[in-house]
């Protein structure tokens, strides 16, 4: 197996070692608050992770992540509540109005590079969350919407979510092994050079913010089940710039780091919620500290201590 | 018919003409030597060829197919491949993903791509470093590395931008060999270059441009001691003396 593959393998293993570590947590984690907050981490690794395709492996940086998991937990809660479409297709409906909102901002952004396309997709995410709190006929605004929830017993959630994200990180590394990995990668590492060995740039580009947009969907839509309201805090900037510091934090360009990142972030983030704000100080600075002198994350710190000890 | 036929391109940026109606027919299997000196319009030409930047007017026609318009992923795709001045390498992933890259973007399926990779870097002997990353690779590497993604599905044609350039004399020998080969088996070049003694061995014909027009189009030699082009050279040397 060649070097860039066998390392990829290595990641995915070790993330689903990860996976199933969190799968066992229950057995020492038995208070409901904490496996509720397990299970949000779980929604905001499936956020990091679809982030990290655009942004670690594309090199697209988009701002809008919370946005799409709005989208799509309003479009199973709307189903729901208007139509009484039950979750069965609620969810997988959620999936393509994601996917297909993402797809069509994704031709007309994806031309864009750097800061341009940052300002127009965080321009379209606080776009939407006003149309969806001012819509209040049809959204309720920022009253909420009820939404039914799946099962009676949070733990059933919990495996939802651990199954989800599992099969997500399965999908994320089969694509990353065929073809469409390297062209990815190859763009993130230039867009110029990619074309000239016939890379169509802007196609593989949206397909990845509409696979990226998509698994955001399936996200809100399991959180909004999960948590039975959706409001459009969901899609606030400061969800996105959660999940954009889960990412750096963890590492992006690898397929670990986020969902580590997403662990260490939010747990340790409620574990600092009664110190008031502090934890936004706290990661603000790991972010910072970070991104000047660490830019492979904390996995990427805890690779080179691993080959060191190898060598060594 | 020609492999590529250049007819009348011109680009301006600004009040600056980079190509001033350039007419050129290169034919199948040719090997040609682009001269000039710097800011001549070389590179720009280049770009308008393998669709980086759109001609004002003009058109070019890979065989017989009108490609000035199209994008660079098309045209690469219909065969006409490339190399830049300052060499661009895909530096996070590893050599032999460069070259696989290339081959899958062109149609290749992966056993066959994986092939025609290791065989590539086996010929331009960069074997032991198959699995780096491109970005931790010397820079004569790197240059070797962009040269063999240009053959992963053989061309049309190969545009080769300055890829002697600050490139170890073995390693330029494994370039030119390769060149030399791949010619005599009937693979059509166009190299940029201000290597001459380079020129001289490699290219049978040579053209001139000197501020974005075509001054001399012939043999390597007759093109190099033609006055006018002596005089691009060193008229402004000569005007500062």
């Amino acid at each position: 197996m060649q070097g860039s593959a066998r390392r990829m393998a290595v990641e995915f293993r070790l993330s689903l070692a990860l996976i199933a570590l969190i799968a066992l947590a229950p057995i020492v984690v038995d208070n409901a608050y904490w496996q509720g907050v397990l299970i949000v981490s779980m929604y905001f690794a499936l956020l990091a992770a679809g982030w990290n395709l655009l942004a670690g492996y594309t090199g697209q940086f988009s701002m809008a992540p919370a946005c799409f998991a709005m989208i799509g937990a309003y479009t199973t809660g709307l189903l729901a509540y208007h139509w009484s479409i039950p979750p069965s297709l609620g969810i997988p409906a959620s999936i393509l109005a994601a996917g297909a909102i993402g797809a069509a901002l994704g031709l007309i952004v994806m031309r864009l590079r750097g800061p341009y396309l940052a300002l127009t997709t965080l321009s379209f995410a606080e776009i939407m969350r006003l149309v969806i709190g001012n819509s209040y006929g049809f959204t309720r605004g920022d009253l909420g919407l009820n939404v039914p929830g799946l099962f009676e017993s949070r733990l059933a959630y919990y495996y939802v979510f651990v199954a989800v994200l599992a099969a997500a990180q399965a999908g994320l590394y089969l694509l990353l092994r065929s073809r469409a990995g390297l062209f990815l990668r190859a763009i993130r590492d230039d867009e110029v050079a990619a074309a000239s060995r016939g890379v169509d740039v802007v196609f593989w580009k949206t397909a990845a913010f509409t696979l990226s947009t998509a698994v955001s969907g399936l996200a809100g839509a399991l959180y909004a089940h999960f948590s039975q309201l959706v409001s459009p805090e969901l899609g606030l900037v400061s969800q996105t710039g959660l999940v954009i510091c889960m990412a750096v934090i963890g590492g992006i360009g690898g397929l670990i780091g986020p969902i580590a990142g997403a662990l260490l972030v939010y747990v340790s983030s409620e574990m600092l919620r009664e110190a008031g704000g502090i934890q936004l100080i706290v990661f603000a600075l790991l972010v910072i500290l970070i991104a000047r002198f660490f830019r492979e994350g904390l996995w990427g710190l805890a690779r080179r201590a691993l080959q060191g000890s190898d060598a060594a | 018919m020609s492999c590529l036929s250049i007819s009348r391109v011109s680009k301006s940026f600004g009040g600056l003409r980079a190509v001033d109606g350039v007419s050129v027919a290169i034919g199948r299997g040719e090997l040609i030597g682009l001269i000039g000196p710097n800011g001549s319009g070389k590179t720009t030409l280049l770009n308008i060829l393998s669709g980086h930047q759109p001609p004002d007017a003009g058109t070019v026609l890979l065989e017989d197919r009108p490609i000035q318009h199209l994008k660079p992923e098309r045209i690469a795709a219909l065969g006409l491949q490339r190399m830049f001045q300052l060499t661009r390498v895909f530096r996070r992933m590893s050599a032999l993903d460069n070259l696989m890259t290339a081959g899958r973007a062109l149609g290749l399926a992966h056993a066959q791509a994986l092939a025609r990779a290791d065989r590539l870097l086996e010929q331009l002997a960069l074997g032991r470093v198959r699995d780096l990353d491109a970005g931790q690779l010397s820079g004569g590497q790197q240059k070797l590395l962009e040269f063999g993604c240009c053959f992963m599905v053989t061309p049309k044609i190969a545009l080769l931008d300055e890829p002697f350039a600050a490139v170890h004399p073995a390693m330029k020998e494994t370039m030119a060999r390769f060149i030399r080969t791949r010619h005599a088996e009937g693979q059509t070049f166009l190299i940029v270059s201000h290597d001459m003694p380079a020129v001289v061995e490699l290219c049978p014909r040579t053209l001139c441009m000197n501020a974005g027009a075509l001054i001399a189009d012939g043999p390597t030699r007759a093109v190099l001691n033609d006055p006018v082009v002596i005089e691009a050279y060193l008229g402004g040397e000569e005007e500062a003396a």
